[in-house]
């Protein structure tokens, strides 16, 4: 028999990055993240096993670190999927965008979004895109799609059939979310898991995000999501506080066993320009 | 596995344990954890080992929930297509079929152990050292106590 593997699971689609040296302050970011993956699906064997590994873990080549900064691959193959805006969005003039759907828009320069501002300069904006149209390969986002879309088909959407392999194909740990939306509530939506290398201080709930038109939109999202257990794609650029951001976000609904939606799986891809410090006055 | 009652004659007597009734066998459970730890350690999901060994990625799942037993000649299979011996999926379960103490707790108080020894050690005025170590005796003792 061979030797065993380590425990750490190293995504397929990340480059190989053997300096780099471990960033968790208490174990294994990456490992960590997998074990509560691992809970939260309700595998506690595996779960434990992991939290066991991460808190050993002080090698180089860590996952984590290579995880905390999208890579240049990524970012230049985001830049040039074309992507399929959603119609009956609203132009910038408020004039409605009518049999638009098929469609394909340019994505930088689409036109169709929805933008939110308050009077201390912050703004939200968001674009609509069909989940369907992201690549099938080389793209994070458009694998963890299509497994979504296997496990649906397949009759599995339930938080048990989540399996960490294909999590890490798609090099989605650390930039992922899971929230608990069991509650009718939206307000009291709750993130079981929040992606450590999401370059947002963490929350407790979505409802906490410091800027009150960012949580209104997030949680708008959520609970569509919830309720229509559809996938919903977006691309947001915003500003909040200090810092411009620049994302797309996947968000995926699981089910409880009675076949309600009460997690959602929430993804991220970190786009360029992302997390860019404003200057004062500008 | 048969899990035993006592009834009112005080004989014991074996029923037959049901996965509904009484959730999955612990030992079941372990093997199931052991199989995913394991085919995740060779980065293989669910459905590839399932095309290995002739089943659908929900046969895998619900192995490794323990919710479906595992056969002798499954386990044989997939031991070889993992390359793992038999043992180790019975690895960390003790002579009662009970998992032993987790391997991550007692990661963790070693841990625990060697920081507190490092802190001890760090202080270097000897009385300073045994007073910490008086305290340390005394609570222990009043834990004992309230235990």
């Amino acid at each position: 028999m061979a030797a065993q593997a380590p425990l750490c699971i190293a995504p397929a689609t990340a480059p190989a990055t053997p300096e780099v040296v471990c960033t968790g302050g208490d174990g294994c970011s990456y490992l960590r993240e997998l074990s509560a993956i691992e809970r939260i699906a309700g595998f506690d064997h595996s779960a434990r096993r992991y939290a066991a590994a991460a808190a050993r873990c002080r090698e180089q080549g860590c996952r984590a670190g290579a995880a905390r900064a999208p890579s240049a691959a990524t970012v230049a193959s985001a830049e040039a999927v074309p992507m399929r805006g959603i119609g009956g969005a609203r132009k910038l003039g408020g004039e409605r965008n009518v049999g638009h759907a098929d469609n394909p828009v340019p994505f930088v320069r689409a036109a169709f979004i929805d933008i939110l501002s308050d009077s201390e300069g912050n703004f939200v904006e968001r674009r609509q895109l069909k989940p369907q149209s992201l690549p099938v390969k080389g793209d994070a986002l458009g694998y963890l799609y299509r497994y979504w879309a296997d496990l649906r088909g397949a009759g599995a959407l339930h938080v048990s059939s989540i399996d960490t392999v294909h999590l890490a194909r798609a090099g989605v740990i650390g930039s992922m979310h899971i929230v608990d939306v069991s509650s009718d509530d939206p307000n009291d939506f709750r993130f079981d898991l929040f992606g450590y290398a999401v370059p947002i201080s963490r929350p407790e709930r979505p409802r906490a995000y410091p800027v009150r038109i960012y949580a209104d939109t997030t949680l708008r999202d959520y609970n569509t999501v919830r309720l229509t257990g559809v996938p919903q794609l977006h691309r947001i650029y915003c500003r909040l506080g200090d810092t411009k951001h620049h994302y797309t976000r996947l968000i995926l609904p699981f089910l409880d066993q009675r076949d309600r939606v009460t997690r959602l799986c929430v993804a991220i891809r970190q786009e360029r320009g992302n997390s860019v410090k404003i200057e004062p006055g500008q | 596995m048969a899990v035993s009652d006592d009834d009112a004659s005080g004989a014991v007597v074996f029923k037959r344990r049901t996965v509904i009734v009484d959730g999955p066998d612990p030992i079941d459970r372990h093997v199931g954890g052991q199989l995913r730890l394991r085919r995740a350690q060779v980065g293989m999901t669910q459905t590839e080992l399932g095309a290995k060994v002739g089943l659908s990625f929900q046969a895998v799942q619900k192995y490794e929930t323990g919710e479906n037993r595992i056969s002798a000649s499954r386990l044989y299979q997939l031991a070889r297509f993992l390359d793992v011996s038999m043992g180790y999926f019975f690895d960390g379960l003790d002579a009662t079929g009970n998992p032993e103490e987790d391997a991550g707790s007692s990661d963790l108080t070693r841990k625990e152990a060697s920081m507190v020894l490092g802190a001890y050690y760090g202080i270097k005025d000897p009385r300073l050292r045994s007073a910490c170590l008086l305290i340390m005796a005394r609570m222990a003792e009043r834990s004992d106590e309230e235990a």
